[in-house]
């Protein structure tokens, strides 16, 4: 194949595969998991989840919630410092910025991890409800 | 339990040849199965064994992965607008003489970096929470200098073209929420499979390969290895960049340096920041690829005895991998002249389409691999250096330090 049409071709595929991927990315949203669907072949996934705040346990470095859905409950580690994400253009807002409350409703989108042998999610979005 | 260190290090060696020989399958990749396989295998094993199996894969893989990297992709020498030493050296017949001076560049870059882990650790341990500070701006002042170096006349914008482009591509692609393993497609297409197109389209015809050791200088070989550890040190503590971008700084210690001693250094630095990354989660908590990712994950905490038996291990996993490179190396330099070039290179391609549909688990992956691979082949087309292509995860990195 000719040098300078390999060349073309392969920049004209790759800004319009960029974009189409940008598109994609932005346009697409997780689907709303149910607590009790998440188990231990789900860690290192995104997940979103909905429910109710049941308790808060705020420290220097993270914020520690119980979230409550109709199937069960699980804790969502929430860093302050924005050390779980994994890249800032999807975080709209910053923990500082959401006053954690007992019953409130959020959606929380973050990923599932294990701690000492515990299913948790790392939060990387809070939206009140 | 030392016996079942041993069968580890031993298991780890043969995961470690099928991950260097095969581009496309990973240690990150195997990691993370073995990773996800762990519930199962903590039922047989200790957390301990499987993190020396995957250290020891890790290692063998860093000595390996310069095989298919010299012996395949190599482009057509007369118009390629850059060769890489490997491939040039492969292009005179001298394929094996390249690979062992990487194995020269790992093994003593294991010893080496070993013996100084814990006095370099300490220093960084020391100065990383200034540098964790400025992390944004150290990294753009890494990635500014490297796009820099490359201008050539009125080429000058295009190295920050393909970086920026590559940075966008990483940010959808690691946003993207639905996708499993988003970075083996994209990394898969980026330097796998845009260089085998490459070299299919240029027809590389790949001469009969001789079987000599090479002769090195002390003093070459002194100087190498000390920008390796410098470079190798830096860039092992910095999320973003890797031993390619290390390259090229430590290239940049050393003025003038010859093929030979860019062949020693590129095989030092791979070694370098898999050790260092082993000091690095255990003086920083930070794990740097993914083959640590899943040591780390396997381990709760790595105290400083779990430390040494990994570093001793990884000193007995380098002892058999140059065992194990000098002997695929000659099979494989006898072998190549011999065979089917281009369906040995469609194999791959094949291989990798597959294992990204698979392990993407929708067409998404194939998408980004494709989109990857035409990104991949413009830094080869336009004859500046791939390591731009790193701004896939560079850019993703200092937004998320700058925002």
């Amino acid at each position: 194949m000719d040098e300078n049409l390999l060349l073309k071709i392969s920049l004209i595929f790759s800004i319009l595969g960029v974009f189409t991927i940008l598109f994609i990315s932005e346009s697409t949203t997780l689907p709303i998991t149910k607590i009790s669907d998440i188990a231990e072949d789900k860690i290192d996934q995104k997940i979103k989840i909905n429910g109710k705040i049941t308790n808060v346990v705020d420290t220097p470095e993270i914020i520690i919630a119980n979230i409550k859905d109709e199937t069960g409950t699980i804790t969502v580690i929430i860093f302050k410092n924005n050390e779980t994400k994994i890249f800032p253009l999807n975080l709209f807002q910053t923990p500082e910025n959401i006053p954690l409350k007992n019953y409130q409703i959020v959606e929380i989108e973050g990923t599932i991890m294990s701690y000492q042998g515990n299913l948790e999610i790392s939060a990387d979005e809070i939206k009140s409800k | 339990m030392t016996l079942e260190i041993f069968i580890a290090i031993l298991v780890g060696c043969l995961f470690g040849i099928v991950t260097g020989l095969i581009p496309g399958i990973h240690i990150n990749l195997v990691s993370l199965i073995v990773l996800s396989f762990s519930v199962l295998l903590l039922e047989i094993t200790s957390p301990l064994i499987i993190s020396v199996f995957i250290i020891s894969m890790a290692i063998t893989h860093t000595f390996l992965d310069t095989i298919p990297s010299i012996f395949l992709g190599a482009p057509e020498a007369e118009t390629a607008l850059s060769v890489l030493p490997g491939h040039k050296m492969l292009l005179e017949g001298k394929g094996y003489e390249a690979v062992m001076l990487t194995l020269i560049g790992s093994f003593f870059a294991l010893i080496i970096t070993i013996v100084l882990a814990f006095p370099i650790g300490a220093l960084i341990e020391q100065i990383y929470p200034y540098l964790q500070k400025f992390m944004a701006y150290i990294l753009i002042a890494a990635s500014v200098f490297l796009i820099h170096r490359e201008k050539k006349g009125k080429m000058f914008l295009w190295p920050l073209i393909i970086f920026l482009l590559a940075g966008v591509l990483g940010i959808a692609t690691l946003n993207l929420p639905n996708l499993e393993n988003p970075l083996f497609p994209l990394l898969s297409g980026l330097f796998g499979t845009s260089t085998l197109i490459i070299s299919l389209s240029d027809k590389t015809k790949i001469p009969l390969q001789k079987i000599s050791f090479p002769k090195i200088k002390k003093l070459e070989l002194t100087k190498t290895m000390g920008s390796s550890i410098v470079a190798g040190s830096l860039c092992s503590f910095l999320p973003g960049l890797g031993p390619a971008q290390a390259a090229i700084l430590g290239s940049e210690f050393y003025k003038k340096i010859t093929n030979e001693g860019f062949l020693i250094l590129i095989g030092g630095l791979n070694t370098i920041n898999m050790v260092l990354s082993l000091i690095a989660l255990f003086l920083l908590d930070k794990a740097r690829n993914g083959a640590i990712v899943a040591v780390s994950k396997i381990m709760d905490v790595v105290t400083f005895q779990d430390t040494l038996i990994f570093l001793a291990s990884a000193l007995i996993a380098g002892g058999i991998a140059v065992f194990l490179t000098i002997n695929i190396t000659k099979v494989f330099s006898k072998l190549f002249s011999k065979i089917n070039y281009r369906k040995l290179v469609v194999s791959i391609i094949l291989l990798i389409i597959l294992m990204v549909f698979f392990l993407s688990s929708n067409f998404l992956g194939l998408l980004i691999l494709t989109v990857s691979t035409f990104t991949g082949i413009l830094p080869a087309k336009l004859g500046i250096g791939r390591n731009h292509l790193m701004g896939c995860l560079l850019l993703p990195v200092i937004l998320y330090f700058l925002l």
